[in-house]
């Protein structure tokens, strides 16, 4: 910053700045200058704040996405058990959720998390109930290969 | 907006003639034979809507969601699905 006390000489509680004339220019370009700067720099903030907005939407969109896994260790109410605790995949598509159980190939939809993991474990006894009720020689090889899997995993209780 | 709405799903389920029996609290079970042999099962969510989402079925009957989609729609016949899915060693 320039010396502005340089030639000053009071008066009247007033303070003159010899050849101060001359100086407005410069003074002048250095004000645009620090007045441009500063403009810029709420320009670039305000950029980055909408970037940061922008980018906070989009986290929640793909959070909201983000397929979770869930432990499976109780079928309670129904008359069934764990014999070795399973997880299911939940994800979101078209904004309905879709809980599967990919080992045994079943799936179950539900307008939400919770509601889709309740008809899954609800799908989930129901096909074993089915599967088990009837003999292998009545199944193809889908169904098969899910009383299989689904009998690693849960039994009636007695 | 689902792929598969339970409407959609019901129509699927006449198309492949599934019998469709009672499943748990909260599921009606469609179960599709092929040969004397149950090939295929979905469930179809009881007491929802019309328009409810029943994205889960594709898996369910071995094709993709689009497949699942024109079987409903009428363009993809039994015959076709038993074929693409004897392809995939389902049958």
């Amino acid at each position: 910053m320039e010396d502005c006390s340089v030639g000053v000489r009071s008066g009247r509680g007033r303070a003159i700045v010899a050849g101060w004339p001359e100086k407005v220019p410069g003074l002048m370009e250095a004000l645009a200058e620090t007045i441009g700067a500063s403009l810029r720099d709420v320009t670039r903030i305000e950029s980055l704040e909408k970037e940061v907005i922008l980018l906070k939407n989009r986290v929640a969109v793909l959070e909201g996405q983000a397929p979770v896994l869930v432990p499976i260790e109780s079928l309670a109410p129904d008359p069934y058990e764990i014999i070795k605790p399973f997880h299911v995949v939940v994800r979101v598509q078209d904004g309905e959720c879709i809980a599967s159980f990919f080992d045994a190939r079943i799936s179950a939809s539900g307008d939400t998390q919770e509601e889709a993991v309740f008809n899954l474990k609800d799908m989930v006894v129901s096909v074993f109930d089915i599967l088990c009720g009837r003999s292998e020689d009545d199944l193809g090889p889908g169904p098969a290969h899910q009383k299989k899997v689904l009998q690693d995993f849960i039994r009636r209780k007695d | 907006m689902a792929i598969i709405t339970k409407d959609l799903a019901l129509k699927i389920a006449k198309k492949l003639k599934a019998e469709v029996v009672k499943g748990g609290r909260a599921h009606d079970i469609a179960i599709v034979e092929h040969g004397g042999k149950m090939v295929a099962q979905f469930g179809i969510r009881r007491g929802s809507k019309g328009d409810s989402g029943h994205d889960h079925i594709p898996s369910q009957i071995f094709v993709g969601p689009r497949d699942a989609r024109l079987l409903g729609q009428c363009p993809l016949s039994r015959e076709d699905w038993i074929g693409i899915i004897s392809e995939k060693g389902m049958i």
